[in-house]
């Protein structure tokens, strides 16, 4: 009902204004549908049972109207029920968007429903990530401030979005960030940034426990900088003692350090980065019985490569705020064309590592659980590493190839939770692009991983064909040949037409990020039919 | 049902208004804050590409207009803009992915998605044909080699 009277207001507000001439030509107004179905079907070999509802729909409708400074939003979600690898909690239609925002060149006042980051995300940062079903909007009032060009001040206030109701908990903060240089010399920029943040969260507790803490703090400082082809920044957080079902209910502080520093050859020959972050109690809840990633009010994410193959994501890091350190480097090396190492089209080498380990700790039987007295040491229990290499080069005008090579480690036991053990696994991918007659491409994409552990060894392969009027077909297998000898098969159909986009598929998905038809997303586990919309208006 | 209203009622509205590109704040990959707003003070039509860097198409279709970047400017004075939807997860590899593919064109960073969310995209990779006015001529979901060609060809009638 909301919904309906909320369109025939705005279309009042519209005939209403539509008399000035100018109206129409200021006026900015755009929407969207987003509809994700699948049809199950039990796969008896596999021991896949279909879920007892067989169809199952995500749809997302959405629409923006902006005049001049003033905009005015609204998302419609419908789940009948879930798609399967969502949470079930995301159930039935509602209007879970509403806002209003004025914007000019000081302020930026937000009401209703918004999203916004604090620094890197590592205190507060409210996102919405559709294809793995977060969305942690607060309900409530959000300014920015602009005084001067060099001064930003932000404050938030409301309640995170908790699958389709909002979070108990209250959450407010402010973030100041000063940039005294900021020029451009010579073409490169000079940049230097400090910033700091507090964020606040009460939940009311209605438990046994007199000390619980239900108003949990946290405050943050940062830096960025760019000198030319150097780069560094870094952000520690702070947080008061703070219990939650993810750390077990422990009366905990919180702590998170992140340094990044890189420099790049300024004609983009060759590049140096390195990241660490320390995590301990990191996890900051803006429900503190909530389980998973949903209506978390930071943000920390697994810093490691995003492999975009089939087989690479069987074994992705999945972080552990409760105590982790470690870090990423990065380098990369362009060899130019008519050269030696780079032929007549040029070569690019991209050479990525990464290393997690648990913090160096000592249990302990107070309410703290456990301490971790020095701040930069590697614990004994590895938890990821992941070394990779890929070498892209083109060889004629029409053909190309990538080659990756992936040595990786996964503490099965941790990671998934459960005494599993370790998996070591080598993955080798080569990528073909082959053009015909310019338009249409053939992309093949095969796979090998060697695994020492686990379900053993996979092989995988992908075939698409795209057509210049927006068709693309594809094919793909995974199998871990070795053990069970499932075949994860998915075969279909992508057609693009300016605005839209329909896929249909039908196969056996293993939870991951599949690259197919010209996009990238997020696909939860199923068996069956799979169809997607997408229409902007 | 309510969808069906819902459609009904903003289909025939969003046929009235001109789709526009919003004003909203984004960053270079520095770091340094910039309004979308500033684009249009060119006078010249913009193609604004949406990629991130675990997109393979998206890279595809970037790489596609930077070799046509010579041809490009002999055709049309169009400007050529992508912007990563990174999040901090990857964003360290946006400056990485621009130098080792090298692109010549100007590339940005809606760290919290701001200006996607403004525009509606859902899937990457999502182009915008922006003409001199302002107005979003046309949108490309997902990328077809030969989309640059089309886009060309466009670029020439603005």
């Amino acid at each position: 009902m909301r919904i309906l009277l909320f369109s025939i207001l705005l279309s009042i507000s519209f005939s209403g204004l539509t008399q000035g001439k100018g109206f129409f030509k200021e006026s900015k107004l755009n929407g969207s549908l987003e509809t994700n179905n699948q049809y199950y079907l039990d796969n008896k070999r596999g021991n896949i049972l279909a879920p007892e509802k067989r169809f199952a729909s995500n749809t997302y409708l959405t629409a923006n109207y902006q005049y001049k400074g003033f905009r005015a939003g609204i998302q419609f979600e419908g789940y009948n029920p879930a798609l399967q690898g969502f949470p079930t909690r995301y159930e039935g239609n509602k209007l879970v968007r509403r806002f209003i925002r004025y914007t000019n060149k000081k302020v930026d006042v937000h009401i209703g429903n918004f999203f916004e980051q604090f620094g890197n995300g590592l205190i507060f940062r409210a996102f919405e990530e559709r294809s793995l079903g977060l969305d942690n909007n607060l309900d409530g009032v959000g300014i920015r401030y602009t005084p001067f060009r060099s001064l930003k001040i932000k404050a938030v206030w409301g309640r995170p979005r908790t699958f389709m109701e909002r979070s108990p908990g209250e959450v407010m903060g402010g973030d100041l960030e000063w940039s005294p240089l900021n020029k451009e010399v010579n073409g490169n920029t000079q940049l230097f940034q400090l910033g700091a943040s507090y964020v606040k969260r009460f939940m009311r507790y209605y438990g046994a426990d007199p000390r619980f803490p239900q108003q949990v703090e946290a405050f943050a400082a940062r830096f960025n900088g760019q000198f030319n082809s150097l780069s560094f920044s870094g952000e520690w957080v702070h947080k008061s003692i703070e219990a939650n079902f993810p750390n077990d209910y422990i009366k905990k502080k919180g702590l998170i350090l992140f340094l990044k520093t890189g420099w790049q050859d300024p004609t983009n020959r060759m590049g140096l980065q390195f990241q660490f972050r320390r995590l301990e109690n990191a996890d900051y809840k803006g429900n503190f019985n909530s389980s998973d990633a949903v209506a978390s009010i930071n943000y920390t994410p697994a810093l490691t490569r995003q492999h975009t193959n089939l087989l690479a994501n069987i074994y992705p890091h999945s972080i552990q705020p409760i105590g982790e350190i470690g870090g990423m480097g990065d380098f990369f090396i362009r060899f130019k064309k008519n050269t030696p190492l780079g032929g007549k089209f040029g070569t690019r080498v991209d050479i990525n590592y990464s290393n997690y380990h648990a913090l160096d700790s000592t249990r302990v039987t107070t309410g703290e659980g456990f301490i971790s007295k020095r701040i930069i040491a590697f614990g004994k229990t590895k938890l990821f590493r992941d070394l990779n290499l890929i070498i892209d080069k083109r060889w004629t005008k029409e053909y190309k190839t990538l080659l990756t090579f992936i040595n990786l480690f996964y503490n099965r036991t941790i990671l998934q939770g459960g005494p599993y053990g370790d998996v070591r696994a080598t993955l080798v991918v080569t990528d073909h692009y082959i053009k015909i007659k310019k338009k249409y491409q053939l992309r093949i994409n095969a796979e090998h991983m060697w695994v020492n552990s686990d379900e053993r060894n996979w092989a995988g392969l992908l075939t698409e064909w795209s057509f210049p009027n927006g068709l693309s077909l594809f094919v793909s297998d995974m199998t871990n040949y070795q053990t069970y000898k499932m075949h994860y098969y998915n075969v279909g159909f992508a057609l693009s037409k300016n605005k839209q986009r329909i896929q249909l598929s039908a196969g056996q998905q293993r939870a991951g990020l599949l690259c197919v038809g010209g996009i990238c997303r997020f696909v939860p586990s199923y068996n069956g039919f799979s169809l997607n919309y997408t229409l902007n208006l | 049902m309510r969808f069906l209203l819902f459609l009904l009622l903003f289909v025939p509205l969003s046929m009235l208004a001109q789709e526009k590109l919003p004003a909203v704040i984004i960053k270079t990959i520095a770091g340094k804050e910039v309004n979308t707003e500033s684009f249009q003070n060119s006078d010249v039509p913009l193609v604004i590409s949406f990629w991130a860097t675990w997109c393979k198409p998206c890279l595809q279709e970037l790489d596609a207009f930077n070799d046509l970047t010579e041809t490009w400017k002999k055709e049309t004075p169009a400007r050529i803009i992508a912007i990563s939807i990174d999040d901090s997860r990857t964003a360290a590899g946006i400056k990485k992915t621009v130098g080792l593919h090298d692109w010549s064109f100007e590339v940005f960073w809606d760290e919290n998605q701001d200006l996607k969310r403004a525009l509606n995209i859902s899937l990457i990779p999502h182009t915008l044909v922006i003409d001199k006015n302002g107005v979003i001529v046309k949108r490309y979901t997902a990328y077809v080699p030969g989309n640059e060609d089309k886009i060309l060809a466009l670029l020439k009638t603005l």
